[in-house]
């Protein structure tokens, strides 16, 4: 088992790990890719938050925003 | 039915306000439209979008032909106030409505009807890789569209 891994396989890794358990190989790989390599990392954040902004908006949800409204004051 | 309709929205409106209101309506909306998919006799055959070639062409941009990143990923700044929380909101709805037609379809059935992958690839007449790449493919579209108006929103500013 091979565990370099190219970042475009582990942008693969982290969208599929949002809809299903992955494997026990390509949990291995994409950790240690991940613990390697900050771009992906940095990926893997942002498609976390854009899964819940995603999700939010097709929600029709502002009480996120609200929320941040509070905290402001 | 109408005037249940309209009974319902305008007490409902005042009681809490368009904003739950809106809620309320996506709700029933959502469950019709997951009633629809799911129903035994719906089975929706659809192209595979593979044909798309700007979204194809800006996810390939971003590697080298090695697969590693071409330019350094940069942080997104998180939104620091309802402001830019909203901005950031009607950013990724925007950039979920320019999402190739099947590929916004996969996106909607997974994280609006909250569909399993397998699931969809079934309703769809696709199968579970492609339809596991389309959702790839969907979450990488709308990352480079969301940085891309990040950056150009505050450009503008």
């Amino acid at each position: 088992m091979s565990l370099s891994y190219s970042c475009r396989q582990a942008s693969t890794l982290i969208s599929r790990q949002q809809d299903e358990p992955l494997g026990i190989a390509d949990r291995l790989r994409l950790r240690v890719h991940l613990s390697m390599c900050s771009n992906c990392s940095r990926v893997e954040a942002q498609l976390s938050s854009l899964k819940r902004l995603a999700r939010d908006v097709l929600a029709g949800r502002t009480d996120r925003a609200d929320e941040l409204d509070e905290s402001d004051r | 039915m109408q005037d249940t309709l309209i009974e319902v929205l305008q007490h409902h409106e005042l009681r809490t306000g368009a904003a739950s209101l809106t809620t309320w309506a996506t709700a029933i909306l959502k469950h019709k439209v997951a009633d629809w998919y799911r129903s035994s006799q719906r089975r929706k055959e659809v192209q595979f979008d593979a044909g798309d070639g700007a979204l194809t062409d800006a996810i390939d941009a971003l590697y080298t032909p090695e697969g590693a990143y071409a330019i350094p990923i940069a942080s997104w700044q998180q939104p620091e106030n309802r402001e830019e929380q909203r901005q950031m909101m009607a950013l990724v709805e925007r950039c979920m409505s320019h999402l190739p037609r099947t590929t916004g379809r996969v996106f909607l059935m997974r994280e609006w009807l909250g569909f399993e992958t397998r699931e969809i690839a079934e309703r769809l007449g696709l199968s579970a890789d492609n339809c596991r790449q389309l959702l790839h493919r969907a979450r990488m579209g709308l990352r480079g569209c969301v940085e891309h108006g990040q950056v150009h929103g505050r450009q503008r500013q």
